[in-house]
């Protein structure tokens, strides 16, 4: 065998330059010259728990990892690199904080991908939101009654009940709490932030809209609506 | 659709679709990279995931980052054997 060439059919191969393996991306095969080194979830675990070279090879390769997933969920707005290095650390100190409670029900790299999409969400929605204030928000939500300046009143007698029947149940039966939160979710507010203003957490937020939920059907079938009846109404725009 | 319109379907959407049990955006998060990887693999979805299902239904934030989580695993390469 001539020096350079290659050794045996099968992936991957051994070439004089190193090792040559064929990797499949969105569909089509393309090969790469020293690939990263493979690990599986266990490695991750093991390795990013490691101290010396070891640990700090693992965490260089996750950060790569991180950077190009974020780069590529968010290519469709606008261009941040600061966000995306930001992001990156901040969501790597929180996995090697975290490694113990991975459970293992997922590919590592997915869970760790995860942790860093919700970690660069959260700071941009952060960054949009940052001088909105609750009531704002909630107002941005409110629905308008069927005859007001920012709406014409060419809509059905149908609508405009069901209109007042949706405004009622919200003004009469919603705590001020959970008016404020599904009137800035209907405006658009992301729940971490309106979290933030109401001193919750996200969680307890889908709790409080969740019972706000309730309340509004038991006051729409109340006022005398089935759900059919809304839903024809609804699509008989 | 006006932006009445919108909010109106919206919040009857909210309210119609409340069900009995459903988890809240931290349980589906805790939950979300397996989901993700059963929806890439076209596995089925064993029952936990199911309630991630129909959480993701109901919350159009969830449904934003897992649309995110997806774009960022199509960097990861399927490696020949
Ligand atoms: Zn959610």
């Amino acid at each position: 065998m001539k020096p350079g060439a290659q050794r045996g059919r099968s992936w991957p191969r051994v070439f004089r330059g190193g090792l040559i393996v064929r990797i499949q991306r969105e569909g089509s095969w393309q090969t790469i010259t020293n690939p990263p080194k493979y690990r599986t979830d266990e490695d991750w675990v093991s390795d990013l728990s490691a101290v010396g070279f070891r640990g700090d090879e693992a965490l260089t390769e996750l950060r790569r990892i991180l950077v190009t997933g974020l780069a590529r969920a968010f290519h469709q707005f606008p261009a941040d690199s600061a966000m995306v290095q930001d992001s990156a650390q901040e969501a790597l100190l929180l996995i090697i904080s975290r490694v113990e409670t991975y459970r293992g029900d997922s590919r590592f790299v997915t869970w760790a991908l995860s942790i860093v999409t919700r970690v660069a969400l959260s700071e941009m929605r952060r960054a949009r939101w940052k001088d909105v204030s609750l009531d704002e928000m909630s107002e941005a939500g409110r629905i308008p009654p069927p005859a007001s300046e920012a709406s014409p009143a060419n809509i059905s007698y149908e609508r405009s009940r069901l209109i007042e029947v949706v405004r009622n149940a919200i003004e009469d039966n919603l705590t001020p709490k959970q008016r404020d939160a599904i009137q800035a979710e209907l405006g658009g507010a992301p729940p971490d932030e309106i979290a933030k203003r109401l001193g919750t957490n996200r969680n307890a937020l889908y709790k409080l809209t969740y019972d706000g939920r309730v309340r509004l059907k038991q006051a729409i079938l109340r006022a005398g609506w089935s759900e059919d009846h809304v839903r024809s109404v609804l699509s008989g725009t | 659709m006006s932006e009445r319109d919108t909010k109106l379907k919206s919040v009857i959407d909210m309210a119609l679709s409340v069900l009995p049990h459903e988890i809240g955006c931290d349980d589906c998060f805790d939950y979300f990279a397996a989901y993700a990887d059963h929806l890439t693999n076209g596995a089925a979805m064993p029952e936990p995931l199911r309630l991630v299902g129909e959480h993701l239904e109901r919350c159009a934030c969830c449904m934003e980052e897992l649309q995110l989580l997806l774009e960022a695993m199509k960097t990861q390469n399927k490696v020949s054997r």
